[in-house]
């Protein structure tokens, strides 16, 4: 098999991303486009589920439902990548009791993270990850937010190599500690980065986004929204009709759409406790996406809004 | 750069304010009868306060102690954990405030302000807002009556009481009590601005009350 650049086999994922089968699921439900994770070259669909804040819901019954309705109304949607943190209090519990409730645990791509500064309990704290989503293992675990990433990613990349994780990444969010983080993006074997990026924070196209191109890592963007304040501030406009060039049916859409038009984005995941915006969310993956021309736009009209 | 300041005020919200209000509404539920009580020792203290000063300055330490403790071994751990991780540090720091309230209450001469009407008048008014006003000032409108937070049963208005027995305590006490009631207050307040709650002023508002007081005492 002749060599090929980590820049070429990302490039060609991208390529074939459209024609990519999401992860096995019902065969009657629509797909998602999916993309590669260069690394590994497993295809994920290219909208997934955030749970920071809107799955921390404690041991409210009812909100419990609300969020199991979610999280069956993205599974049926043809998503498959949720996206979870120690650091979201019982969030990973609630994912874990929808995942039971629906019987579905073996159909995500399970992202979760290590959040602790001291060295000693990262592992142990993957494990009751794991036990509280009920999965066999992760298809990712990230070092969230670099913290202590000295200690983690040893023991995440070990983890790796024994089989007992898919895929190995780093997070951050908000345009922190992007140097540092560029660094671990130069030094470190990883599939994967997180990070944010809308049309308003664009600091990661200037580096983190080539750069993961060009090493070959997949890129999961979080906060798509501003958590909420970006949508909150553009629903009190009318979305404007030339939106239609690229398929945009909301400004939601229109947000997702941008990112995933960025060819390094692998995997956008917006959080919401809202069906009907799940399936808004998982349509924005499909059909057209906006040119250099139409996203140009797009930015300047949401930054003089 | 060390990892705790990368994170922002943003990062503080952990939790929506409906999933936040729901947690209130149902564990003030699950503490009925608990309300009558504490208002009932709440308007104790506030009469002794007026009629036998130190025995009532006495009596707020002591019913602010017992606030702390009722915060480390009810809200925290059994509901509040429920959306947030923290709780355990914060328990430990309400039980060390407890402490050196309980020590305050016992000690001859931690209260020895209460003897100064000035002093009184100003443990007063700030108890009397942590008890009578806090709670229906934290109600939004069209809220549920559940949600009021009342001394001994919610943060807020435990962290205001412990602020009302600073006026009456001799120096050495005063600044003893006033780093944990400080942070606090803070952590309060940046919980509540994180889920868009007004009420976020509230306790610094109380913290602002009781400095000016203590200024004020100062001079007379």
């Amino acid at each position: 098999m002749p060599d090929v650049s980590p820049r070429r086999r990302f490039l060609a994922s991208f390529a074939l991303g459209a024609a990519v089968p999401a992860l096995a699921g019902p065969p009657a439900v629509p797909l998602v486009p999916a993309r590669m994770v260069p690394s590994t070259r497993q295809a994920i669909p290219t909208v997934g589920l955030g749970t920071w804040i809107t799955f921390n819901v404690g041991r409210d019954a009812q909100l419990r439902a609300e969020c199991t309705r979610v999280v069956q109304a993205f599974l049926d949607g043809g998503g498959r990548v949720i996206d979870s943190s120690p650091m979201y209090g019982s969030s990973q519990d609630v994912v874990g009791h929808a995942l039971r409730t629906l019987n579905m645990a073996g159909q995500v791509f399970g992202a979760d993270k290590v959040w602790t500064g001291d060295e000693a309990k990262g592992a142990a704290q993957a494990e009751a990850s794991r036990q509280l989503w009920g999965v066999p293992r992760f298809a990712l675990l990230q070092v969230h937010n670099l913290l202590n990433w000295q200690a983690h990613l040893p023991m995440l990349l070990r983890m790796k190599a024994e089989g007992r994780v898919g895929h190995v990444g780093i997070t951050t969010s908000e345009g922190r500690r992007h140097a540092e983080f560029e660094q671990l993006m130069r030094t470190q074997p990883l599939d994967f980065v997180q990070f944010t990026y809308n049309p308003l924070d664009r600091e990661a196209e200037r580096r983190l986004l080539p750069l993961a191109a060009d090493r070959g890592m997949a890129v999961l963007v979080n906060r798509p929204f501003q958590q909420g304040a970006l949508t909150q501030r553009l629903t009190r406009h009318a979305l404007p009709p030339w939106t239609a060039e690229a398929g945009a049916a909301s400004w939601a859409q229109l947000v997702l759409k941008f990112i995933l038009a960025h060819p390094a984005v692998t995997c956008v995941i917006p959080a919401t406790t809202q069906v009907a915006h799940v399936r808004e969310n998982l349509a924005a993956a499909r059909g057209p996406l906006p040119d250099a021309a139409l996203r140009r736009r797009i930015t300047e009209h949401l930054q003089a809004l | 750069m060390p990892d705790w300041l990368s994170y922002s005020l943003g990062d503080a919200q952990i939790f929506s304010a409906r999933a936040y209000d729901r947690l209130v509404e149902r564990c003030m539920q699950e503490a009925w009868p608990a309300q009558p009580l504490v208002l009932v020792l709440g308007l104790a203290v506030l009469v002794m306060l007026w009629w036998r000063p130190m025995a009532g300055a006495r009596g707020l330490a002591g019913l602010a102690a017992f606030s702390g403790v009722s915060m480390a071994a009810g809200w925290l751990p059994h509901c509040y954990a429920e959306l947030h991780w923290a709780t355990g540090w914060m328990a430990a720091g309400f039980v060390l405030q407890a402490l050196l309230l309980a020590a305050v209450a016992v000690s001859p001469g931690a209260l020895q302000r209460a003897a100064s009407p000035g002093a009184r008048a100003g443990a007063v008014t700030l108890f009397t807002f942590a008890w009578a006003a806090m709670p229906w000032l934290s109600l939004p409108t069209g809220a549920s009556a559940w949600r009021a937070e009342l001394i001994g049963l919610m943060p807020a208005p435990s962290i205001a009481m412990t602020l009302a027995v600073v006026p009456l305590c001799a120096s050495p006490w005063r600044f003893l009590l006033l780093p944990l009631a400080l942070a606090g207050v803070l952590l309060d307040a940046v919980t509540q601005a994180s889920i868009d709650r007004a009420q976020w002023m509230l306790l610094p508002l109380e913290a602002a009350a009781m400095a000016g007081m203590l200024l004020v005492l100062r001079r007379i």
